[in-house]
């Protein structure tokens, strides 16, 4: 019995793959890239609400993290590194549209709830997006992001201060920011974060 | 502790990833990492044979133009991808693809090319000393100090200037055909079959015993057609960057940006042109000399971006270019000026780490 189990090999770890890569194996990185395209294109698509920059900041975000995975002291982190690199890429394409679009230079692209969510997506669940999504491309980036991690992807205080490069100190006031204008533009009482 | 089991509202947002998209996304991940290696892209071969006959048959390179080494008559031959080169005097040729190319000269005093076949794209160097002239099937272009492009191919040959001016001259070099200036363009219809003087007939019978006079079998005088194509707008060319940068053609996006900022310098554009043209050129053409040069403008016009960010940018730029000590300064500047800004930690990792 035991001698028709085939055994599959082993998948090996984003530490494994990123120490290839630094030995110049090439396929590594390809390999690094098809596993977390997925992530890095949903952070960009989820923190910027629109399809349109989705490729510029997968692509920035892949090149950043590729250049300096010579850096990455943990290379078992390289997701953790990556999605670090994409949030920041995604606040500085937020930032940069937002200054276009008060320029003039771009024009307001609303939000199209529709094309933002699944199919299936639950009815309570899509109230709370098209609330949140609604309003918040008046928000300032950093303020934008920080609401959006906490509130949609349930991450701690700690891990966006992580994700974003600032201290907790800051995204601290950042979120109390964020709930206030969230709260403002929705016409609601002030709610804790 | 988190409910792993259950479904964030993050989990409903996801972008459409058709396997094409993806792919297309790679290419330009991987393209840059092949720029930054200097690792020719596929396919290898034509591009590495381009490489060795530059390196070894002109030196254009390796060695100065010029000396008792360089040997002109090195062809350089793309098929399927296009190739870079720079010459020591710092002019760059970018060679399309399926092109031959011949250097006929290569001296202090004179560069000269003949294109037999594809597209040249030049950019030179201004040097009072030296004459640059491209030979094309119907003319030749001489130039001082400009960024022009010369294509000859079955239909033709023309002439597109960037920047500054060209003379078009005949290939005998006794008729100025055209003097074109930035933004125009220069074109030479290759004359048809049709236009072709017939053959007489020969006799059907009796031997031929006296030579037959055919007439002249050059072809008819073609007409110079110089054409002015309109100036683009600013808005045209931001346009054209764009849509350029988001088909992952870096080089094109790159040059309209370039265009932009150099032919509209007080346009609400410019700053943010060269910014775009500065993320370019350091990510993905790994040029952080010329990414330093798009930020010092882009600074000195700050409308359209963030100017933390084209900070940070230059920095990443100056510990690219391994300039440790002005990386330093620049980046305990930056951190005084932006102590909770979005880049303190890359800035602060720039330096240091590399």
């Amino acid at each position: 019995m035991v001698d028709n189990v085939i055994k599959l090999a082993e998948r090996p770890t984003d530490g494994q793959l990123v120490a290839a890569a630094l030995s110049g194996t090439g396929t590594a990185k390809r390999a690094l890239f098809d596993r977390h395209v997925t992530m890095v294109a949903a952070i960009a698509f989820r923190l910027t609400g629109h399809d349109s920059d989705v490729d510029d900041i997968v692509q920035d975000s892949f090149i950043g993290a590729f250049t300096g995975l010579a850096r990455l002291e943990n290379v078992e982190a390289f997701r953790g590194f990556l999605a670090s690199i994409t949030t920041r890429t995604a606040i500085a394409t937020l930032r940069r549209r937002k200054l276009l679009t008060r320029l003039g230079l771009r024009r307001r692209e609303l939000v199209r709830l529709e094309a933002l969510t699944a199919p299936h997506t639950p009815a309570d669940v899509v109230a709370e997006l098209r609330q949140v999504y609604g309003v918040i491309d008046e928000f300032p980036a950093h303020e934008r992001v920080v609401l959006l991690l906490r509130r949609f992807e349930d991450l701690s205080l700690e891990e966006i201060a992580e994700r974003t490069g600032a201290s907790l100190a800051t995204v601290k006031r950042r979120l109390v920011r964020a709930e206030r204008l969230l709260a403002q533009a929705l016409g609601m009482a002030e709610s804790e974060p | 502790m988190k409910n792993v089991t259950r479904r964030l509202p993050c989990d409903y947002v996801q972008p459409e990833l058709a396997p094409v998209r993806v792919e297309r996304m790679w290419d330009v991940v991987e393209r840059a990492q092949d720029v930054r290696r200097g690792k020719p892209g596929l396919p290898l071969m034509a591009a590495v044979a381009a490489l060795t006959v530059i390196a070894l048959m002109i030196g254009l390179r390796m060695r100065s133009v010029g000396t008792a080494g360089t040997k002109p008559g090195a062809l350089i031959v793309t098929r399927e991808q296009s190739s870079a080169l720079t010459l020591p005097d710092g002019s760059a040729l970018s060679v399309g693809v399926a092109t031959s190319l011949e250097v006929t000269e290569a001296s202090p005093a004179a560069v000269r090319l003949r294109l037999t076949r594809g597209s040249v794209f030049c950019s030179v160097v201004p040097r009072a000393t030296r004459t640059f002239r491209v030979d094309a099937p119907a003319a030749s272009v001489l130039v001082k100090g400009t960024r022009f492009e010369v294509v000859a191919n079955e239909t033709g040959t023309s002439v597109r200037v960037e920047h500054g001016s060209v003379e078009v001259r005949s290939r005998d070099d006794q008729r100025l055909l055209a003097t074109l200036e930035e933004g125009q363009t220069w074109s030479q219809r290759q004359p048809t079959a049709a236009t072709e003087p017939a053959v007489p007939q020969l006799p059907t019978s009796a031997a031929v015993v006296e030579p037959l006079a055919l007439p002249p079998t050059a072809a008819p005088e073609p007409t110079v057609t110089p054409t002015h194509r309109p100036r683009e707008t600013p808005s045209a060319l931001f346009q054209r960057a764009n849509t350029e940068r988001a088909e992952g053609h870096a080089e094109a996006a790159g040059a309209a940006y370039d265009k932009l900022r150099r032919q509209y310098p007080h346009d609400a554009r410019a700053g943010l042109a060269a910014f775009e043209l500065a993320r370019i050129r350091l990510g993905t053409l790994n040029e952080p000399r010329a990414a330093i040069s798009a930020l010092e403008f882009a600074l000195a016009h700050p409308r359209g971006f963030v100017v933390e960010d084209a900070e940070a940018l230059k920095i990443d730029a100056l510990a690219r270019l391994g300039d440790a000590a002005a990386c330093t300064r620049a980046a305990e500047r930056f951190l005084v000026q932006y102590p909770n800004g979005a880049q303190r930690a890359r800035v602060a990792a720039a330096c240091r780490l590399r």
